[in-house]
């Protein structure tokens, strides 16, 4: 029992889900505006390489780098509006050939700036970011120990999604970004342009998913590994559609994934193989998936016509 | 759009492709490394014999995984399972080879269908939970690629781990007589390439000319319509998935038996497995099915042209992967159909109906 809820496990799964929550705050803004970012896992990986390459070109330590990773992904992201909403080509092709160029990109970026073979880049000069003590936190028993010697980032996501949730349900642009998402020509005749508001939605997407970037590269060990972000950016994207019309949900859903995460590489301790942590994060994501549709079935009795869900956004189909 | 604006649109692409290569290698190596690197990349795709076997030994897994994400896009249905597909069936292929005694042709054949079959069975299953919690198939494929990698190293570790392979997470290898045979000796050219090439003619021919596809591209065109003339618009896309499945999963089985003889870990999936390559190829090419042998060519070479001038020049592998994503988007904005667009009226009444585009078609 003492294992499952060690103040080790919980603050690593802590520090993990800063990352992750960004991220789906990321994905999620732009989602309510009706643009599904399939390119996240490269706009993150743009934001982790912007970090250290940032730290290591200005050696002005890890606020450089979180700042660093902040406009890489903005401007990947700003890459992929100009595709796909200005461009108008199709979003999810967009997002795929956005993922290959991350891939790609921060590899021959390696080679070309800091002359590697394209491996990982680490130095002993690389500073992570700063751990913070808040006063008082410190005192709670169990939580004092999980919480103080987070980064800020950890306190900016904790701080981000009530002040999303606010903005959207609350404030005249939250409202356009949801009228853009649920009905483009309805913002269209109302003198709203959609695709300035996507465009917008996109950019801040930029700034939060840069900033679990920053989290992803600089919380422990500062390092940039090719593919470190290993499918965030795709579970950023079913947490996303979990949540649906619900942001704060984003909170403990990226609780729960990073703790499945965290456990598995964990679990030798307890005598389980190591390969298991490959599988635990996405049976559990698989779960989630599939818990509110049992719910809702059983709440509305039967009936296949009745668990239509009006928030999904778009279908499955690709015009041709 | 017209076949001869896609062919105009298609020469762009390979021409840019070209002139991307040339300004990455000007700007990692110098504009002197231009001349080498392309000698490079030509070397690297037929210089020699065992160049040109190993560009359709690439060849092989491109063109069925294409195929197997054509048909799945005719059908409307835009799943990007293809990498999990080609794994599971590469695993169930090496489980099943390595375990059954008898003729190699036998242990070969059943090896192939059962990867087939894992395949297609994986396919299905993420269809169906797709269609159970309405999540949308593209964003449920994608997360199922990297559940599958991590179920197949896991179910490889605990069930099937080669005790003679220590550092290595492998199936044991399977009975020499049950390998692929190799078209020219001491190349890596096996059989699996006249697989590849039958069946991608004969899924173009069934498409193109039997009822069967007449349902698979109407049912893409418009569901509604193909639901109305009989079409099971529940199961319909499940039997596709299926099917389209099947094909990703031999590609998986066919590399199995025809080169690494067992399965290891990270041979097939990944970020950098050739399964995406064949992805593209469907994604720039979103109606083809024939056209499908010219362009899983194209990137077969472009793979080991460029592992040429990695080889040669010294440049990192992410080139390979950088150049794919370049060339999907230009070949997605030179595909695309241009529909001005009506702006925001500020002071003025509601722009009429007519004018405004359902969002879908713009984005197509």
């Amino acid at each position: 029992m003492e294992f499952w809820i060690s103040t080790d496990l919980w603050y690593l799964t802590l520090q993990s889900t800063a990352a992750l929550l960004f991220v789906s705050l990321g994905v999620y803004l732009p989602m309510r505006a009706g643009v599904l970012v399939l390119g996240a896992e490269g706009i993150m990986l743009f934001g982790c390489f912007g970090a250290i390459a940032t730290e290591l070109l200005t050696g002005a330590g890890s606020l450089a780098g979180l700042l660093g990773a902040v406009v890489a992904s903005t401007l990947a992201s700003a890459l992929f509006a100009a595709v796909a909403i200005s461009g108008r080509v199709n979003p999810i092709v967009t997002g795929i050939a956005l993922n290959f160029i991350a891939a790609g990109g921060t590899a021959v970026l390696t080679a070309v700036l800091f002359s590697g073979s394209g491996g990982a880049l680490i130095a002993p000069g690389l500073a992570p970011l700063p751990r913070l003590h808040v006063l008082g936190v410190d005192l709670i028993p169990w939580l004092g120990q999980v919480l103080s010697g987070q980064t800020l980032v950890l306190y900016l996501a904790l701080l981000a999604v009530p002040l999303l949730t606010l903005w959207l349900n609350r404030t005249r642009g939250g409202l356009t970004t949801r009228v853009v998402g649920a009905s483009p020509s309805v913002a269209l005749g109302a003198g709203r342009s959609p695709s300035r508001t996507q465009w917008l939605a996109l950019i801040v997407g930029g700034v939060f998913t840069g900033l679990g970037g920053s989290q992803l590269a600089l919380a422990s060990v500062a390092q940039f590994s090719p593919g470190m972000t290993s499918g965030r950016g795709f579970i950023a994207l079913a947490l996303v559609l979990i949540a649906a019309s619900r942001p704060w949900l984003l909170l403990p859903l990226s609780i729960v994934f990073a703790y499945f995460d965290t456990l598995g590489f964990n679990l030798q301790n307890v005598g389980l193989p190591t390969e298991l942590s490959g599988v635990l994060p996405y049976l559990a994501i698989v779960v989630m998936l599939t818990v509110p549709t049992i719910a809702r079935r059983t709440r509305r009795g039967s009936g296949r016509e009745a668990d239509v869900d009006p928030s999904a956004p778009a279908s499955n189909r690709l015009v041709p | 759009m017209t076949g001869l604006r896609r062919a105009a649109a298609l020469g762009l692409v390979v021409t840019l492709g070209f002139a991307v290569i040339a300004v990455l290698l000007a700007f990692l190596q110098g504009i002197d490394q231009i001349g080498p690197g392309f000698a490079a990349f030509f070397e690297g795709i037929a210089g020699s014999g065992t160049s040109i076997a190993s560009t359709i030994r690439y060849f092989t897994p491109i063109l069925l995984i294409s195929v197997s994400a054509s048909v799945s896009i005719r059908a409307g249905l835009f799943d990007v399972g293809q990498v999990g597909q080609y794994v599971v069936g590469g695993l169930f292929a090496a489980a099943v080879g390595s375990a059954m005694h008898g003729p190699g042709i036998v242990v070969a054949t059943a090896a192939l269908l059962c990867g087939a079959a894992a395949g297609g069975g994986w396919a299905w299953l993420v269809g169906r939970l797709s269609e159970a919690i309405k999540v949308q198939l593209v964003v449920l494929s994608l997360i199922a690629n990297s559940f599958a990698d991590g179920l197949v190293k896991f179910i490889t570790r605990t069930l099937l781990q080669d005790p003679e392979a220590f550092s290595v997470v492998a199936t044991r290898a399977l009975p020499r007589d049950a390998w692929l045979p190799v078209l020219v000796p001491r190349t890596s050219l096996h059989l699996g390439v006249a697989v590849a090439v039958v069946i991608a003619i004969a899924v173009w021919a069934v498409v193109r000319f039997t009822t069967v596809g007449h349902r698979l591209t109407m049912f893409g065109r418009n569901p509604r319509f193909a639901a109305v003339v009989g079409v099971d618009a529940n199961r319909y896309p499940l039997r596709v998935l299926l099917c389209s499945g099947a094909v990703a999963g031999l590609a998986g089985a066919i590399e199995v038996l025809g080169v690494y003889h067992r399965f290891q870990d990270g041979t097939l999936g990944g970020s950098n497995s050739i399964a995406w390559t064949g992805l593209t190829a469907a994604i720039l090419i979103p109606a083809g099915l024939l056209a499908m042998l010219p362009a899983s060519l194209f990137l077969a070479a472009l793979t080991t042209g460029l592992a040429g001038v990695q080889r040669d020049i010294g440049i990192t592998s992410g080139l390979g992967t950088l150049v794919q994503g370049l060339l999907i988007v230009i070949a997605a904005v030179a595909l695309t159909e241009r529909v001005s667009r009506p702006k925001p009226r500020k002071t003025r009444p509601p722009a009429p109906a007519t004018a405004v585009l359902e969002p879908e078609l713009r984005n197509g």
